[in-house]
């Protein structure tokens, strides 16, 4: 046997989504867009970015999660899954570097997007480190765990966009209420008593916490085949 | 000679044991594990595929020793489970890509390389760009082998390979089990002793977690000698009895049955002793 390659291609883990992949995409398009059209040519300035943040944010951000389960489908849900667990493979790079990789590139297309509404909408926007980049970033990556992490506990795709659903939506209708700071809203939809800089804190302490847990579970094999 | 040793293996779930000190010896060519469902033939096989670990004994191959080398081990080991259902929006091309990935093929144009051969060894060729979501029952099967022969394994294990294929594709999957058997292992798992009499040189057969290793064939069908009878019959008298007699199989001809009948007596003076198949064999042993 030769040596180790560290990661599966990209383009297979995309193309294995199938559909999958394009569901975020489109919907992301489709906020975007809808943003243009409505907000051209708006004269409240001062509230814009809000609008902006929330049209386009509240969608998109939480959608990472679609990633995320089709990445691992066949790894814990498929009928023929015992195939691919018996592989020897690297679970690091199976497992949590995969989950990385593909929220950078959601991060990539998001960013660009919101980049694109900010120029074409609020030409004089200067972009705020923490508030602009690190919160939204943060907000992905804390979907992006929450969604492995369920999908290594239950192993069912749909019960992961079930739960992780209704979490969302008690999120948005509290806004944040009960959650202290743990609130991935905060970019799109912020909780006025919440402080920034706390909850990016917050989102990465929880992020980085489910990563964690997610990856160790995603290394026990026995637990995964039942 | 390289050989796989099973020593003492056993595993509970909760108060159900699955295998009960199994101990079997295997050398290279196809060894067959024959028994009927729930014997504990697909815990044996997740255990040998480091998919699930025995509360206690060993697995060595070599140097290798299960449990504590798992990764070394996966490097020499080429799975097929019951259901290879995997990757269904990609082509069965992309799917042995992916798969070489994973077993650690580097070398992109060694490993296409590979990978045109096996599609060519199970006839997939033609369909190789076609998504695996649209294979049949029988070409998943075939791409399954491929994938569990990329990395030219020393030992591959396949769990009731046959179940559900037509006879067609029942005899194309022994064929090309049969091909990729030499210079390796390959534990294949079933309850069709046909599978076995088709492919396997050695077996052994398990009943309720409880192994049974016989070095030939011929052994275990010999574990029915004596107790096999041929008697040729009138056909309404073949209709009574089948039900009080151990009736294994008939040949109808123009005037009369031909029974073969499982018992430790002679069942009657016109029926003779004749010796016994595998089928019988194994029949014999799985009522003891």
């Amino acid at each position: 046997m030769e040596s180790k390659v560290k990661m599966p291609s990209l383009r297979l883990d995309i193309r294995n989504m199938g559909g999958l992949f394009y569901l975020p995409f489109i919907m992301m398009m489709i906020a975007a867009a809808y943003v243009t059209i409505h907000y051209s040519g708006y004269s409240d300035n001062q509230n814009m970015l809000k609008y902006i943040r929330h049209d386009f944010g509240v969608l998109s951000i939480p959608l990472v999660i679609v990633w995320i389960i089709g990445l691992f489908q066949d790894f814990v849900e498929t009928k023929g899954k015992e195939a691919i667990l018996a592989l020897p493979y690297s679970s690091t790079y199976s497992g949590i570097m995969r989950v990385l990789r593909m929220s950078l590139l959601y991060v990539v297309i998001f960013f660009i997007l919101y980049v694109f509404l900010v120029i074409r909408l609020l030409p004089g926007h200067q972009l705020i480190l923490l508030s602009d980049i690190c919160l939204p970033i943060l907000s992905v990556l804390y979907f992006a765990a929450l969604s492995f992490l369920f999908m290594m506990i239950v192993k069912n795709s749909i019960v992961c966009y079930i739960i992780i659903g209704v979490y969302s939506i008690f999120l948005y209708m509290t806004r944040g209420a009960f959650t202290f700071g743990l609130y991935p809203f905060q970019w799109s939809f912020p909780q006025p008593n919440f402080d920034e800089l706390r909850c990016t804190v917050i989102l990465l302490i929880a992020s980085v916490i489910g990563l964690y847990i997610s990856q160790k579970i995603f290394q026990n094999k026995e637990f995964l085949l039942k | 000679m390289d050989r796989l040793v099973i020593d003492h293996v056993s595993k509970h779930f909760g108060k159900t044991a699955a295998l009960q000190s199994v101990s079997l010896q295997i050398g290279h060519g196809l060894f067959g594990l024959l028994g009927p469902n729930g014997a504990g033939k697909t815990t044996f096989m997740r255990v040998l595929a480091t998919l699930l670990a025995p509360d206690s004994g060993s697995i060595r191959y070599n140097d290798i020793q299960w449990g504590k080398q798992s990764e070394r081990v996966r490097d020499i080991l080429g799975y097929l489970p019951q259901n290879f259902n995997v990757f269904k929006n990609i082509s069965g091309y992309e799917c042995l890509d992916y798969i070489g990935v994973l077993k650690g093929l580097r070398d992109k144009k060694q490993r296409r390389a590979q990978i045109e051969t096996l599609l060519e060894r199970v006839n997939l060729t033609a369909e190789a760009h076609k998504k695996t979501g649209h294979y049949s029952g029988g070409m998943k099967r075939r791409l399954g082998i491929a994938q569990a022969l990329l990395g030219n394994p020393e030992i591959i294990i396949v769990d009731e390979p046959t179940a559900g294929l037509d006879p067609e594709e029942r005899i194309r999957f022994r064929n090309v089990l049969r091909e990729v058997a030499t210079g390796r292992i390959i534990v294949l798992s079933t309850h069709i002793v046909e599978d076995i009499e088709a492919t396997c040189s050695s077996v052994a057969v398990i009943k309720k977690g409880i192994a049974t290793q016989f070095d030939s064939l011929s052994k275990l069908a010999q574990e029915a000698a004596g107790h096999v009878w041929l008697w040729k019959v009138r056909p309404e008298q073949a209709i009574d009895l089948q039900s009080k007699v151990n009736v294994i199989s008939s040949t109808t001809t123009e005037d009369h049955v031909e029974l073969r009948v499982l018992a430790k007596e002679s069942p009657s003076r016109e029926a003779i002793p004749v010796s016994p198949t595998l089928e019988e064999g194994y029949l014999i042993w799985n009522q003891r």
